[in-house]
């Protein structure tokens, strides 16, 4: 026995998208049945392991996530260290990819570039994902007013142009780590809210949670313990492709200015620096271009891989 | 219904295999299927999911999904051999002289084409019939199905029809091309008994009006008696007993048909009559491979050469064959599970109240000024078709729907109307089963947590392990994971957790419908038996009157939101009953059709539209009793016949069964 999502879709698919043609769920045998669970968990690993897609994804992702961690040890140069008389130096052995007009070491911004993505990227995901699947929760299992209530304030969130709150929010309050993460954050709790209010409003009519419900269990309990287990591939797979829309907008902050301050690495910020000596030196714009682009197009690749898997 | 045996066979299958291949290897699904239709015969096939039915619907049109294959064997229509037909030829043969209908009508039509165009489309593809011919041709099609005012349905889309019409409009679909073989897979599966009815009765005209073969796939053994001159069991994909649809169900021979046949409530039993017997056990998953019976492992006659090599086909007779060694040993099948001393419930104090219970949705009356009495220990069968309200008012008894009036007794204390405002000891008191195993258990959780929670939270003194064993569940099976198991021990794990706290009254919500009837018996036995334990009364919801009349004592009916009838389950089953009974009642397949001939009611009438406010009977629009416009303008009063048995009609009860009678007789 390999592995395979249920037998009964193997079995009997449906023929040119004919009706279903068994009455009812199948009364199958026990051991056919048997290790569903675990199957189906040895199928999400298997078709992982085995889609190019997310393999090569993943190898993306891993590398800038260990290049993010340990800049560090493997950078030739300080990045931070200025060199006025070794400026727009084409790239050359001693330095790789050129430096810039400061005559930083292009290569090794880059490499310390990617701490701050990595930073900003996952916790505002992190964060997004934690309250959208609150309010997702909160809106999808009591339903009614407060699903109208939620929903629409979600909406009204989505309705605000991105950018021009941030620069107005990041110019009152100031530009700072925390402050690009919980924008970010907030700007991604709507789409999650909607997602997750969509799955377990799927899930809430289903006996168990009903059954829940007439055996006195607080929402809480019922929305923690008995939804939220049976929820979690869509809110994982929306969590992946929130993380490449955040490594997108955190760049674009910084491109405008109201990300990281200089002198940071940041990839946004760099190319927005370096944008002004693009004729003299265009490696030191294109180097931390070709890296946010990897980094976005892996994680999207890693993102497209799990959707498939888990569906 | 000429059995002429002498003709040479319109479908002939020889010594079919059908394998799918699953994560690379081989996996047997038909072994060896053999069988004959004859031109104008209606053959049944028989079998519970996992038989392979459906599969050998599909292989006969080669409609195998991708991973299916035909490994060995023939299938002959006519003078084709199916088996070798190229993509072209298929198609010509597929429509032209073999059509095939499926379980839902719903999805088998376009929703965005006109019925009357989707009918034309078959002529045009199949006959040389162009433009307005094909599509007078549909009309003619739409009228040769008895559908009412054919020319004004065909401009209407699917889903401006009802159910029972939709299924109609495929079956003149599948006619349309003139086909010599008809398949009806499951084609009443998803429709009400009464519009089930209208259904068997279309099939008896085509077949009477055609020589039209039938080959009807079901596991409804009710009704194969009844369209079908022959029937096919089979069983894990094996073919184990053969022979006329009368000497299979009245005399079966194998005990597997044995056991099904003993499965099923027939019309009329009740639980103080007759026994239920469950077959034990599940069949074996299609990859396990056995030497011998396929059945042996379940059967209570196996013998050692049963497990030593599979038995061959034993002719009994004249196209009656068995795949059994001991198909002669008439021994009774041992009862495998417990008796019940089938208590008679003496009129034992209430315990539920309902008053004036109305639910309405904007301007629909789902359930309309309702007042019921159920009491203690006693079973309740709420019947009705869908959209008549019962689930409804299960979920306003629940807690799960709020009415929009009325009230809710408990042992004469008011229920708060809102789940969240019920004190803990109503919860417990009020406990409900759903209808869909697949749902009704969390798959993240296992039995046990299940268990546990639900006596932590409805607090009984209780052990998980008492429970399970008292719902039948072995240590084992507490253990696993809900996901691991079957539909049958899923529904049994929802009963088992709602009496975690010893309640007083359980809302069952069709909990055995999506199950097989060998497993839907040993739901029924349970609940028949655990009567013993518990003083729990039930609310049994079905749409299935002979489960109802099997299990219930008393029975209420319900039809649009209206209580039409309750009482006694022996007085609402006999004369006088409401018209609407009547039909029901009538409607339910008999397993012996051919001896008990009832005349059946049809329906005919519009249904009325739901909105609220509506003078008169709710049933006047369809009612083959109507007797004048009193039925349209006033509301029919409560009328009563004695052993708290009423009926709310404008008819008294001594004129019901004047005519009522004189219909059975």
């Amino acid at each position: 026995m390999t592995d395979q999502p249920t037998t009964r879709q193997t079995l009997a698919p449906e023929p040119n998208g004919k009706t279903p043609h068994d009455p009812g769920p199948p009364e199958s045998p026990a051991d056919a049945k048997a290790n569903r669970t675990r199957r189906n968990r040895r199928y999400i690993i298997k078709t992982l392991s085995t889609s190019p897609t997310f393999i090569s994804g993943a190898v993306i992702v891993l590398f800038w996530v260990f290049v993010g961690v340990a800049w560090q040890l493997v950078v030739p140069h300080d990045p931070q260290a200025v060199d006025p008389f070794h400026s727009f130096e084409p790239p050359s052995s001693t330095h790789l990819l050129g430096t810039d007009n400061l005559g930083r070491d292009v290569l090794s911004r880059v490499l310390a570039g990617a701490q701050t993505v990595l930073l900003i990227a996952p916790a505002a995901t992190v964060l997004a994902v934690i309250f959208g699947a609150l309010l997702g929760l909160v809106a999808g299992y009591y339903g009614g007013i407060v699903d109208i209530f939620v929903m629409r304030a979600v909406d009204v969130l989505m309705a605000i142009p991105t950018l021009i709150v941030a620069v107005l929010v990041l110019g009152i309050l100031g530009s700072s780590l925390l402050n690009v993460i919980i924008l970010i954050a907030v700007f991604f709790v709507p789409q999650i809210a909607r997602t997750v209010r969509g799955s377990v409003g799927d899930e809430v009519q289903k006996g168990y949670v009903e059954a829940a419900r007439m055996r006195g269990e607080r929402g809480f309990y019922s929305m923690v313990i008995e939804v939220l287990p049976n929820v979690t591939s869509p809110i994982l797979v929306e969590a992946t492709i929130r993380l490449g829309y955040a490594v997108f907008t955190a760049a674009t902050l910084s491109f405008l200015g109201l990300g990281l301050q200089p002198p940071s690495p940041d990839w946004g910020r760099t190319i927005s620096e370096q944008r002004a000596y693009i004729e003299i030196s265009p490696w030191a714009l294109l180097a931390p271009a070709i890296a946010l682009a990897t980094f976005i197009v892996g994680v999207n690749l890693a993102a497209d891989g799990l959707r498939k898997a888990f569906k | 219904m000429t059995t002429a045996t002498q003709e040479p066979p319109l479908l002939s299958v020889m010594d079919l295999n059908v394998a799918y291949m699953v994560r690379g290897e081989s996996c047997p699904v038909l072994r060896d299927v053999s069988l004959d239709v004859r031109p104008g015969e209606a053959l049944g096939i028989v079998g519970e999911s996992g038989s392979g039915k459906s599969t050998l619907a599909f292989s006969l049109l080669r409609y195998l999904p991708d991973n299916g294959r035909i490994t060995s064997g023939t299938i002959r229509i006519g003078d084709v051999e199916m088996t070798q037909l190229s993509h072209a030829a298929l198609t010509h043969e597929r429509g032209n002289n073999v059509a095939i209908v499926y379980q839902e009508a719903g999805s088998a039509l376009n929703p965005s084409m006109r019925v009357g165009d989707q009918i034309a489309e078959v002529f045009r593809f199949h006959t040389s019939a162009a433009g307005d011919e094909a599509r007078s041709q549909a009309v003619e099609m739409l009228r040769s199905v008895l559908l009412p005012e054919p020319e004004h349905l065909a401009r209407r889309y699917p889903h401006e029809l009802s159910g029972g019409q939709q299924q109609r409009v495929v079956i003149a679909m599948a006619l349309a091309a003139n086909p010599k073989l008809l398949i009806l897979d499951e084609p009443t599966t998803a429709l009400d008994a009464t519009v089930e009815a209208e259904i068997v009765d279309l099939i008896g005209t085509i077949r009477s009006q055609s020589n039209t073969a039938i080959l009807l796939i079901s596991h409804n053994l009710g009704l194969v008696a009844r369209i079908c001159d022959r029937v096919t069991i089979l069983y894990s994909g094996r073919v184990v007993e053969q022979g006329t649809a009368t000497e299979v169900l009245h005399a079966p021979k194998h005990p597997y048909t044995r056991a099904l046949v003993a499965s099923i409530p027939r019309f009329g039993d009740a639980k103080g009559t007759r026994y239920l017997r469950p077959i034990p056990g599940a069949p074996p998953s299609l990859d396990t491979v056995t030497q011998g019976c396929r059945f042996a492992e379940r059967c209570p006659l196996a013998q050692s050469d049963c497990l030593a090599e599979e038995p061959p086909f034993i002719a009994l007779g004249e196209g009656r064959t068995v795949r059994c060694y001991h198909a002669d040993d008439a021994s009774p099948l041992p009862l495998t599970e417990p008796g019940d001393e089938f208590p008679v419930t003496e009129r034992r104090p209430e315990v539920l109240q309902l008053r004036n219970v109305t639910k309405t949705y904007k301007k629909t009356t789902v359930v309309h000024d309702l007042s019921l009495e159920i009491r203690e220990r006693e079973i309740f069968g709420l019947v009705g078709e869908s959209g008549s309200g019962k689930t409804t008012l299960a979920r306003i008894v629940a807690g799960l729907v709020e009415p929009t009036a009325g009230q809710i007794l408990l042992r004469g204390r008011d229920v708060p109307r809102r789940l969240s405002r019920r004190p803990r000891d109503v919860k417990r008191a009020i406990q409900m089963v759903f209808q869909s195993p697949d749902s009704t258990l969390n798959p993240r959780h296992s039995v046990r947590f299940i268990l546990q929670r639900a006596i932590k939270k409805l607090g009984s003194a209780t052990t998980v392990l008492e429970l399970a064993r008292r719902v039948r569940l072995d240590q084992a099976q507490v253990e696993s994971k809900t996901t691991r198991l079957s539909g049958g021990q899923k529904q049994r794990v929802a009963i088992g957790r709602a009496f975690a706290g010893s309640p007083d009254v359980v809302l069952l919500d069709e909990p055995v419908s999506a199950l097989d009837v060998s497993v839907q018996a040993s739901i029924l036995s349970l609940l028949v038996e655990s009567r013993r334990t518990s003083d729990a009364s039930y609310v049994f919801i079905s749409h299935d009157l002979a489960v109802v009349r099997f299990l219930a004592d008393r029975i209420g009916v319900m039809y649009l939101g209206w209580l039409v009838e309750v009482g006694d389950a022996a007085d609402v089953f006999a004369a006088p009953h409401h018209p609407y009974t009547e039909a029901l009642v009538s409607a339910i397949p008999r397993l012996r059709s051919s001896s008990e001939q009832v005349s059946r009611i049809r329906l005919t009438g519009p249904m009325p539209p739901p909105s609220a406010d509506q003078p008169g009977c709710r049933f006047a629009s369809r009612c083959p009793r109507k007797i004048g416009s009193i039925c349209d303008t006033e509301a029919p009063p409560w009328r009563q016949t004695g052993n708290g048995h009423k009926i709310r009609c404008h008819i008294s009860p001594t004129a019901l069964t004047e005519v009522q009678s004189g219909l059975k007789s």
